[in-house]
C-alpha cells in the first residue's frame, strides 16, 4: 500500500503539472523526500562488500 | 534549438516509459514479482520521467522557456540520484562472489544493474540539457504534438504499476523481502 501511495503521489504531481498548478514542483519535491526517507529507513539489511 | 530540446525531452520520457514497460514485461514473462527495492527503482524511474514531461507540458502555451528547461533538468537529476541510491544499494547487496543475484539476468546483467546504468545515463542526459541552456533563450514555437500522448503513456504505466503493486502487497503496508506470489489473490 505504501508503494501504491508513492505512485499515486506521482500521478497527482503529473496531474498538477498538466493542469498548470504552481504546486506541482513542491509536490514533486515532497514525494521525492518521502521516497528517499523510506529508502533510508528501510536500509536494515547490512551491505556485504567483497573487497 | 528549442525544437531540439522538445525532441530530447520526448525521447528521454519515452526511454524511461519503455524501461518501465520492459520491467513490467519481465515481471510477467519470468513470473517474478518485483522485490521492494525493484519497486522503489520503478518509482524513481517514474519520478525521472516527470522531468522531461514537465518541459513538454510547459510548452503547451507555445513557448520553450529556459526556466522550464532548468526546472525539468533539476527534477530529472534529483530523481535520478534517488534511483542511483536504490539501484546501487541492490547491486551492493549482491556483490559477493558466487551470489546468484535477485531475479533472472537480462543480456547478462540483472535488472537492478541495468537500472543503475539507466539512471546514470539519465543524469548525464539531463546535465547535458542544462549545459545546453547556454545557447538557449525563451522561444515561441508551435505546440508540440507528442505532449499529450507522452503524458498519457506515463499516467497509464503509473496506474498499471499501482494495480500491480496492490496485487502484490495485498492489504499489507510493505512488500515481503523476497516476494513469490501476489498476496491480494493468494494471501
Amino acid at each position: 500500500m505504501l508503494y501504491a501511495a508513492f505512485m499515486l503521489a506521482i500521478l497527482i504531481v503529473l496531474g498538477a503539472m498538466w493542469w498548470g498548478y504552481r504546486a506541482s514542483v513542491p509536490l514533486f519535491l515532497l514525494t521525492l523526500v518521502a521516497v528517499a526517507a523510506f529508502l533510508v529507513s528501510d536500509m536494515t539489511t547490512p551491505i556485504r562488500l567483497s573487497f | 534549438m528549442a525544437r531540439l530540446y522538445l525532441i530530447a525531452a520526448t525521447a528521454n520520457a519515452w526511454v524511461l516509459i519503455l524501461v518501465l514497460v520492459a520491467a513490467f514485461g519481465a515481471q510477467f514473462i519470468f513470473g517474478e514479482p518485483p522485490c521492494p527495492l525493484c519497486v522503489l527503482q520503478r518509482v524513481a524511474l517514474m519520478l525521472c520521467a516527470l522531468g522531461p514531461v514537465y518541459l513538454l507540458i510547459g510548452q503547451r502555451d507555445g513557448e520553450v522557456a529556459v526556466r522550464d528547461v532548468a526546472t525539468a533538468g533539476g527534477i530529472g537529476i534529483l530523481a535520478g540520484l534517488l534511483g542511483v541510491a536504490a539501484s546501487t544499494r541492490q547491486v551492493l547487496l549482491h556483490i559477493l562472489p558466487n551470489d546468484p543475484g535477485f531475479g533472472s539476468p537480462v543480456l547478462g546483467l540483472h535488472l537492478y544493474t541495468w537500472c543503475l546504468i539507466a539512471f546514470l545515463a539519465h543524469i548525464a542526459a539531463n546535465a547535458l540539457m542544462l549545459v545546453g541552456t547556454a545557447w538557449l533563450s525563451d522561444q515561441r514555437i508551435a505546440p508540440w504534438r507528442f505532449t499529450g500522448v507522452t503524458a498519457a503513456a506515463l499516467a497509464l504505466i503509473v496506474v498499471a504499476n499501482i494495480v500491480s503493486v496492490i496485487a502484490e502487497a495485498g492489504l499489507n503496508w510493505t512488500l515481503p523481502e523476497n516476494p513469490t506470489r501476489y498476496l491480494l489473490f493468494r494471501p
